[in-house]
């Protein structure tokens, strides 16, 4: 079963991505907010795939991807953001050295979202 | 006796020096002020006209001279408007307003009106002042100025409404999926409903931000006619349940300009869509291209019902809408993302025989030379 970790500060978004993801048949980790994420990335549980919020207090979503590469750690990941500063994000995140971004805004499609997870998935265990 | 006339004299000539040097002042003043001054006859003839008259309509003074301020008429403004300047100026009124003129070239500019009549020494009127002030600067800077502020509500409020919508939509698609193993159709179409009005909500709020931010993304040079097939192609199976028909009417070749494509199909999806609201029972809608001064022109023509004049005044004002579930923003974001390709939009329209909007764009590689 795939470990998806939902990084999402808003609680009632968390629980609904949760709930949907848990339902389709993945196991789900949920942090709150950025410091959560980062605790849960430098753990011993080994994640598939991140789906990561951006604009959070405290820990911002840029923040965790920053930590992520300072701690080599290579974990598939989509934005998943309400926020409309989308360009500005992709430069962030490149700069950084991501050779791609993947940005979905909110409100989405879950079933969409489930489909877009699991092409992305497949890609990973075909390569 | 002799000295006293002398000191007359030059008493007189003293006065009659203060006298000119006060009429020059005066006539310097009025000649100098960058408002336009324009002084008519009781009838409306213009007998004087000041430089900043010249520069901003292009009319020379003699070209005006004996003519009336008519030939500066926009046609935006009714019957009623100078009905009730004429009542006011001739009943010895100031009259004020604001309004849109036309210059020499054809150009519309706006200006604070205010009408003075002038009276004789036995108080009857015998001429008009009008002072104009060019404020279509002023009109454009207001109007930034408020897109700029409009833009950062927008943002923030893309974020805030974004964030409920799905956490609504989302606990609609869970439900469906419960209600999936116990299936209820009307539950389910309650369902569907929300989460399609979410990705509504969710487009609307899209568009705010387009019209907050009109500014071009990824120019490309584009075959307009190519860009017409794909939004027509998508649009057609609907207009088709609508008893409505798409001809095509391209010019032959290609018609680039260099644009923002998304952009220009959602300029095309909804002039298209508008021509469809407006023939409830269906009818015809006509898009032509041709090439024409250096500009590619879009024509897309409906013969629906049209647009009283109070309605197309006000056609490409932010939020003004006639339709019942309209946002009021389709034609003012249509009208900012041509403008953000430095062409123009314009429009014909006559109350139940139909409406033609006009797209100008720069041929791609050539200088526009209208």
């Amino acid at each position: 079963m795939y470990k998806i970790l939902i990084v999402e500060d808003e609680p009632e978004m968390a629980k609904v991505l949760r709930e949907f993801l848990a339902r389709t048949g993945f196991e789900v980790f949920t942090a709150l907010g950025g410091e959560k994420a980062i605790e849960i990335l430098n753990s011993a549980v080994k994640i598939d795939f991140i789906i990561l919020d951006m604009k959070m207090p405290k820990v911002s979503g840029i923040e965790v991807l920053s930590e992520m590469r300072n701690k080599n750690l290579t974990y598939p990941f989509i934005i998943l953001t309400g926020s409309i500063d989308q360009d500005k994000y992709i430069r962030d995140i490149k700069n950084m050295g991501y050779p791609s971004v993947e940005i979905i805004s909110k409100p989405v499609d879950l079933f969409e979202l489930v489909v877009i997870i699991k092409n992305k998935l497949d890609l990973k265990r075909n390569s | 006796m002799e000295e006293n006339r002398v000191g007359e004299i030059a008493g007189l000539e003293k006065r009659l020096k203060a006298a000119e040097e006060s009429l020059k002042r005066l006539s310097a003043a009025v000649e100098q002020t960058r408002d336009m001054v324009v002084i008519t006859a009781r009838d409306g003839s213009i007998e004087y006209a000041n430089p900043s008259f010249e520069r901003v309509t292009g009319y020379s003074r003699d070209e005006v001279f004996g003519k009336t301020p008519r030939i500066l008429k926009s046609g935006r403004h009714g019957r009623v408007f100078y009905e009730r300047l004429w009542d006011t100026i001739l009943a010895g009124d100031i009259f004020k307003a604001e309004l849109i003129d036309k210059k020499k070239s054809d150009e519309f500019y706006r200006v604070e009106k205010t009408v003075t009549p002038i009276r004789d020494n036995d108080g009857s009127v015998t001429h008009f002042v009008s002072i104009d002030r060019d404020i279509t600067g002023h009109k454009e800077m207001e109007k930034t100025k408020r897109l700029a502020r409009l833009g950062e509500l927008a943002a923030d409020m893309a974020h805030e409404v974004n964030n409920p919508l799905m956490i609504i939509s989302g606990n609609a698609q869970l439900s469906l999926m419960s209600v999936s193993q116990f299936p209820d159709p009307e539950i389910k179409n309650y369902l569907e409903t929300i989460v399609r009005e979410c990705q509504r909500a969710k487009t609307i709020v899209q568009r705010l931000l387009k019209f907050s931010h009109p500014s071009c993304g990824r120019l490309k040079e584009t075959d307009i006619n190519i860009t017409l097939d794909m939004v027509t192609g998508m649009l057609e199976y609907q207009f088709k349940l609508d008893n409505i028909e798409l001809v095509r009417n391209y010019c032959w070749g290609e018609a680039l300009a260099l644009v923002d494509e998304q952009q220009m199909q959602e300029v095309f999806i909804n002039l298209l869509n508008n021509a469809r609201d407006a023939m409830p029972a269906g009818g015809r809608v006509e898009i032509s291209t041709y090439r024409q001064n250096g500009m590619v022109v879009i024509e897309v023509k409906d013969n629906g019902c049209g647009m009283p004049e109070e309605v197309s005044a006000r056609l490409f004002e932010p939020f003004f809408t006639t339709k019942e579930k309209g946002t009021g923003l389709g034609l003012s974001v249509c009208y900012d993302i041509v403008r953000a390709h430095k062409g123009k939009l314009q429009f014909k329209s006559r109350a139940g025989e139909g409406t033609t909007f006009i797209i100008f764009l720069p041929e791609a590689g050539r200088a526009a030379d209208v």
